[in-house]
């Protein structure tokens, strides 16, 4: 892993996060453009059952309300930089993972949501994303810590199907972020096993 | 219809014997018969404004006529009835001004117009054809020139499960094939249609929605009211004449150059905030202290009502006549759909009728995927034909029931029986006979809904009403929530403290998961009220309860008075059709639409000239309570949407509202803080790696 950084960070610089700060822009500049939970953007079961799919993708840009909106970005910004810096690619890769896996849970495993938006699934699937880089650089007490923290934040999430410390206009949905880290976790997975057949 | 004014007198006499024939197109739409006797009349502009504001609607409807011909002919206007709607308003133009209409007893008001008309006066009449049309006449519409009327009805709002539904109906149900091919329905509006809705709520609503509108423009107004605006034609005449009153709509609209045909019906959905507390709503009209005043008291229960978790047995009994040609679709979508969502460990038959009856599952099937797979096909198939004997698929369906399992029949239809027995209490002690729920699906905007809603109640059950327009995902979630919990049933409500009277519903039977109650009534002085509602959850008793005020007076919402009054219309109607027409039961029917002024089965609204008015002595009643409701919008209008809650203080449920599920991922400060090692681990490393480099 440290390998690995020296060669994405350009000599041990950090470089500029493009990628992250187009779709953090974008995401922000969506709620200031068409409002919270916007209609048209929205996961909207119906809608999509109807034709209009792109909702499955767009539906993670969307935000309920303001508190919803920064603290879904700040998280993002802050782990898809990080990411950012060893690999854009991994990033993608993750986004698509998300897209998928969290896309499916919604449709097929929560079949009376109606209506979803957030980018913490997203923010979840990265997150492990991140964690697996760390983790290849070398074990440490404090990863090994913050990972318990965050997967018994999780269950206690899922158990009580609520977020501990959130109060957005949507409630939360736990299970959304379960279903981001399973996608990282069979990305992670797939691209072990491609990696060995290789 | 229209009739020259130069036409033969023979032409006259037919046409007005068929004006006693209420017209029915495919559509709503301007009538002419459909024999080519007499040239189509267009409809100029259509232009519609809806405003949702304290628990209710009001839909004001401008149009123009426009004759491009060199006679004068009559405008019949036909639309299907709203749900629920009463008609408060017909106003027509006559030399440049309006002149709103007078409320009769129907055939004194038919004879009035017809003098009218022979005499070339101008003249409009609104009548009700039972619960299929509402018919604007006018005469004449002057060769080469327009004619302008506005039409106002209002209704209570329904919101379901968190979801609040408006219906603009203009899709006829079709179900009177005689008088479809007498009359041909002219439904393209030739320069510029409207539809624009404000939604005033009190309560946090998250998103409106217009389906299969892409051109329909959504927007949260700076005050969080809500406007959908819908827009097709030339735009530039709309600026000019100004939107119909008691609205204030962002001037900035969608273009469409198309032109509109009122062929399908408008539906907006809107979505409250999830989590809202169960509450009581309360608001009143009482403009004199010491007098007497009318509520609408609106409660929303709380989710207290649990799953059930075994298996049941479905009764799908469907119509295939005639009449469900164009819904039939529909119908087999949500018959698909509701298939599966049913469980393994559920069964269901499925019973065809149409003048006959015919079973197409043999006996009682499980709900496997296959099963569901296969008869959901076999629906689908199925080519809609002949009459309507509902009577007898309903009879076969509930002597299909099995005494030893929950069962629930589930009734599609547009309602209109026309084959075999047809009586409304016929079908009442039949359901009566048996102990199973009836949940009834109404299609379209013709069905019998007096009929199907009194028999569907009579089984503690619920009607839902279905549009082509409708999202029927979106309608099927509601009613699966419904089916699939326990339900309040023998429901009670109880006022004591302040004197209350002539409450409506009198009887209000079940409700079930995210249903609102709506009450209306009478109520003398002021003061504390305790408020009880009682009813039964599995057979065991339930009571809930509350303490608020009923204000000594209050002038915003005189539109109550004519709410409650087609409330109680309404409620003697069924009784007559249970128990048969009584002579002092319609007569009291007729009594209380003239003095509110209301279009009814026994009443119409009728516009003259100012100086007939005058000279047949009609009291322009309907005018003076007109000016105090506009006031009173105008007044509401300048101000903010006022919460009508009463029960804060002592909030009758302790659960929130059930709702349609809804989530967003979220992440807050302290998974951030979680965040922090990592970041720490991370300049650390970066650190290390900037080292080795250097």
């Amino acid at each position: 892993m440290l390998v690995d950084l020296h060669k994405v960070t350009s000599h041990g610089s950090l470089k500029l996060p493009w990628l992250t700060l187009l779709i953090g822009t974008f995401a922000v500049g969506l709620y200031l453009w068409a409002g919270p939970a916007a209609p048209a953007w929205v996961f909207d079961r119906i809608a999509i059952g109807q034709g209009e799919w792109w909702r499955l993708f767009t539906g993670h840009f969307v935000h309920s309300d303001l508190s919803h909106l920064q603290w879904d970005i700040v998280a993002f910004v802050v782990i898809a930089g990080m990411l950012e810096q060893q690999s854009r690619r991994l990033i993608l890769s993750g986004l698509s993972a998300g897209f998928l896996v969290i896309g499916g849970w919604l449709w097929w495993g929560e079949p009376e949501l109606l209506y979803y938006c957030g980018l913490s699934g997203i923010n979840h699937t990265l997150l492990v994303l991140l964690f697996h880089q760390l983790w290849k650089g070398g074990a440490h007490p404090l990863l090994f810590v913050s990972g318990l923290a965050v997967v018994a934040k999780m269950i206690v999430e899922l158990v009580s199907n609520q977020a501990l410390f959130t109060n957005t206009a949507w409630p939360s949905l736990p299970s959304a972020h379960v279903a981001g880290v399973a996608a990282a976790v069979l990305f992670l997975i797939i691209q072990q096993r491609q990696s060995r057949a290789c | 219809m229209r009739t020259g004014k130069e036409s033969a007198p023979w032409q006259l006499i037919l046409l007005a014997a068929l004006l006693l024939i209420s017209g029915v197109g495919q559509a709503a739409g301007l009538l002419t018969p459909s024999d080519g006797r007499l040239p189509p009349l267009e409809i100029k502009s259509h232009q519609v404004s809806v405003v949702i504001e304290d628990g209710y609607a009001i839909t004001t409807v401008e149009q123009t006529f426009h004759n491009p011909h060199n006679q004068d002919l009559e405008a019949i206007y036909s639309f299907p009835v709203p749900e629920h709607g009463v008609v408060s308003e017909f106003t027509l133009w006559i030399d440049g001004q309006p002149v709103s209409g007078e409320v009769l007893e129907k055939q004194q008001a038919r004879q009035i117009y017809e003098e009218e008309k022979a005499a070339g006066r101008e003249a409009g009449i609104t009548e009700k054809d039972s619960y299929k049309t509402f018919d604007i006449s006018v005469s004449p519409v002057r060769a080469g020139q327009d004619t302008r009327i506005r039409l106002v009805y209002m209704q209570a709002a329904a919101i379901d499960t968190g979801i609040g539904r408006y219906l603009y109906p203009l899709e006829e149900g079709g179900v009177d094939e005689e008088k479809l091919a007498f009359w041909t329905a002219t439904e393209t509006v030739k320069e510029h249609f409207s539809f624009k809705l404000l939604l005033r709520s009190s309560y946090p609503v998250d998103a409106l929605r217009l389906p299969n509108q892409p051109n329909a423009l959504v927007q949260q107004l700076p005050d969080g009211d809500w406007l959908v605006e819908l827009v097709s034609g030339n735009n530039s005449q709309l600026a000019e004449e100004g939107a119909p009153q008691g609205n204030n709509f962002n001037p900035q609209q969608p273009q469409n150059q198309a032109a509109f045909t009122l062929d399908k019906d408008l539906v907006v959905y809107w979505r409250l905030q999830d989590n809202l507390p169960g509450s009581v709503d309360l608001v009143t009209y009482k403009p004199d202290a010491s007098q007497r005043g009318t509520f609408m008291l609106t409660i929303t229960p709380g989710d207290d009502l649990q799953p059930i978790i075994e298996g049941r047995d479905w009764v799908f009994v469907l119509d295939i006549s005639g009449s469900m040609n164009g819904k039939y679709a529909t119908l087999a979508d949500g018959v698909e759909r509701a298939l599966g969502k049913l469980r393994p460990e559920d069964r269901f038959r499925i019973i065809l009728f149409n003048k006959s009856t015919h079973e197409l599952t043999s006996g009682y099937v499980n709900a496997t995927p296959e099963a569901v797979l296969r008869y959901s096909a076999e629906v689908a198939g199925i080519q809609p034909g002949s009459g309507t004997n509902l009577y007898a698929g309903l009879k076969r369906g509930l002597k299909a029931l099995d005494a030893d399992r929950t069962s629930g029949i589930v009734l599609v239809t547009d309602g209109v029986a026309n084959v075999g027995e047809t009586q409304q209490r016929k079908f009442i002690e039949l359901i009566k006979k048996h102990d199973a729920r009836l949940f009834t699906f109404i299609m379209g905007n013709s069905a019998n809904r007096p009929m199907l809603e009194a028999m569907t109640k009579a089984s503690g059950g619920f009607a839902v009403s279905i549009s082509n327009s409708d999202d029927i995902v979106g309608q099927l979630l509601a009613v699966v929530s419904k089916v699939t919990h326990q339900a309040l049933h023998g429901v009670e409500l109880r006022i004591k403290g302040v004197k209350t009277a002539d409450i409506t519903p009198q009887e209000i039977g079940s409700l079930y998961r995210g249903q609102q109650l709506t009450i209306f009534g009478h109520y003398w002085g002021e003061g504390m009220a305790d408020v009880e509602l009682e009813g039964r959850i599995s057979g065991t008793d339930k009571n809930y309860s509350t303490r608020f005020a009923f204000p000594a007076s209050s002038d915003e919402n005189p539109e109550l008075e004519r709410l409650w009054a087609y409330a109680t219309i309404e409620q003697l109607q069924a009784e007559m059709e249970d128990f048969g027409e009584k002579a002092d039961l319609k007569r009291a029917a007729t009594d209380i639409a003239l003095e509110y002024s209301l279009v009814t089965n026994n009443t119409s609204m009728v516009v003259l000239r100012e100086e007939q008015y005058q000279a047949r002595g009609i009291e322009r009643r309907n005018q003076q309570r007109l000016t105090v409701e506009q006031a009173a919008q105008q007044q509401r209008a300048q101000r903010q949407a006022v919460s009508r809650r009463v029960d804060t203080q002592q909030p009758m449920y302790t659960q929130s509202r059930p709702s349609h599920s809804s989530g967003g991922g979220a992440m807050d400060v302290w998974s951030l803080l979680l965040l922090l090692p990592l970041i720490g681990l991370f300049i650390q490393r970066n650190r290390v790696a900037r080292r080795d480099v250097s």
